[in-house]
């Protein structure tokens, strides 16, 4: 009998001064990752981006390197060439395979936002540019600070506390030596203190104002890619036009998810492998679309018809039975795996 | 003999919270609920260290590799009565200086390099 073992990464907490979570004698281990969680997301270490998994399974390098097989799961990503090498190249001698779907761990976003989507009589926009941060994070805070620095309005952020404003601070400063130290630390709160389902419905109106509508997900660093939730799936609900500040090749992947990619925008800069500079040169290079009305107006006009048919394919879609289709594309083993232990059915 | 290197002179402290880890826990997931900065030093008092080993074991410093963690030369005292932990590290080598903030970068990587509860102070 082959000892396999199966760890949901987003629902566990590493704590080192216990003992290993991979189990004595284990042959193969299953490895389920979702979303970012506390145990699943990035870290800077050193001047780096690390990928807490893959810290993890370096920690426990000699319990997994005796292993006959890993295989590494993604519910609702794909795993990048630096994702799979970085692991590879710890255990060069190791049997491992990497396994991704695109729905399976978020269709119920999908869901939800089909129940919350308005019904879009016309499409005339007022405004720009508009988006609004809940939690910051790092590409996020880069982008309220070009925002700042550009003159460019209309958008929401919350305020700092000082041990975040260090922290984001002390990060850009370490991989890229940039000061932020002029960072407004004002926050904007358009409707207040709200939780978060009653701001995004209340969020809705102003995005049906808007043309373009800037989408930034959790950050991995160009460890993943395509993953999505509520940020793109209510912009598209709204009939605006995203603008990704986000995981590598962002706009292109949607389609792995049956999207068709936007156009106009000048993503050329996903090529770029420092991501501040990426970052930078992104925003640079389309900031005419969220200043100009002109050429805001012009970009929106151009994906008209793919916002139409992004829209028409998000609510006309049943996710459920499309993540269900996905499954069993999947060997029976991993298959097994991901029904056993994810509620998924 | 080895000789310390006077310019690699950092200073930090550290305070806890006197709350328990599922108060603490509890308070963050409603402040990320709703959006809101959590100010810890509003909602909680700082707990007295009995004295310095005391602080040690409640604040809980950890390290990946844990021999990195005692790269540098460091020096404990306690001020605000006994309420603030300083440390004073310098390092014998520039290269140890990197190595020890990768270790401590690491343990926070997988689940802390000090307990939930302590907040950091930076005196650069």
């Amino acid at each position: 009998m082959i000892k396999e073992q199966t760890i949901y990464l987003d629902r566990i907490s590493y704590n080192i001064q216990q003992e290993s979570l991979i189990n004595e004698n284990i042959e193969i281990l299953n490895l389920l990752i979702t979303d970012g969680r506390p145990s699943t997301e990035c870290q800077l270490i050193g001047n780096r981006f690390e990928y807490k998994p893959i810290v993890w399974l370096e920690f426990e390098k000699e319990r997994v390197a005796k292993l006959k097989k890993l295989n590494i799961i993604f519910l609702c990503s794909q795993p990048t060439e630096l994702l799979k090498s970085s692991i590879r190249n710890i255990f060069t001698s190791l049997d491992i395979e990497f396994f991704n779907v695109y729905l399976i761990g978020n269709y119920s976003y999908y869901l939800s936002v089909q129940n919350i989507a308005p019904i879009i009589e016309n499409t005339d926009k007022e405004n720009n540019f508009y988006f609004s941060i809940g939690f910051m994070r790092l590409p996020r805070f880069f982008l309220v600070y070009w925002c700042q620095k550009n003159n460019v309005n209309n958008f929401g952020y919350p305020k700092l506390n000082e041990d975040q404003l260090s922290r984001f601070t002390y990060e850009l400063n370490a991989y890229q030596h940039i000061d932020t130290t002029d960072y407004q630390n004002v926050g904007r709160r358009f409707f207040g203190d709200i939780d978060q389902t009653e701001f995004e419905k209340q969020q809705m109106d102003l995005l049906l104002k808007t043309r373009i509508s800037i989408v930034s997900h959790q950050p991995f660093y160009d460890y993943l890619t395509a993953f999505y939730d509520q940020k793109l799936l209510l912009a598209m609900s709204c009939k605006t036009l995203p603008f990704f500040i986000d995981n590598i090749f962002s706009n292109e992947q949607i389609s792995k998810c049956g999207f068709q990619p936007y156009i106009g925008f000048d993503y050329s800069s996903d090529n770029i492998t420092n991501l501040v500079s990426r970052w930078q040169t992104l925003l640079d290079s389309n900031k005419k679309f969220f200043i100009n009305d002109k050429d805001s107006k012009y970009i929106y006009e151009l994906n008209r018809t793919i916002i139409d048919n992004n829209y028409k394919i998000l609510m006309e879609t049943n996710w459920k039975e499309k993540a269900k289709k996905e499954l069993l594309l999947l060997p029976e083993n991993i298959r097994n795996v991901i029904l056993e232990n994810t509620g998924f059915k | 003999m080895r000789t310390i290197l006077p310019n690699t002179y950092k200073k930090y402290g550290y305070k806890m919270f006197d709350c328990s880890l599922d108060e603490c826990k509890l308070y963050e997931q409603e402040c990320y609920q709703r959006k809101k900065i959590t100010m810890f030093s509003e909602k909680f008092e700082y707990t007295q260290f009995l004295n310095i080993s005391d602080a040690l074991t409640k604040i809980n410093f950890l390290f990946i590799p844990k021999v990195h963690g005692d790269l540098p030369e460091i020096k404990y005292s306690l001020q605000e009565s006994n309420k603030l932990l300083i440390k004073e590290i310098w390092f014998y080598n520039y290269e140890d200086q990197q190595l020890y903030q990768c270790a401590v970068e690491r343990a926070w990587a997988l689940g802390g390099h000090l307990d939930p509860r302590v907040e950091q102070y930076y005196y650069d």
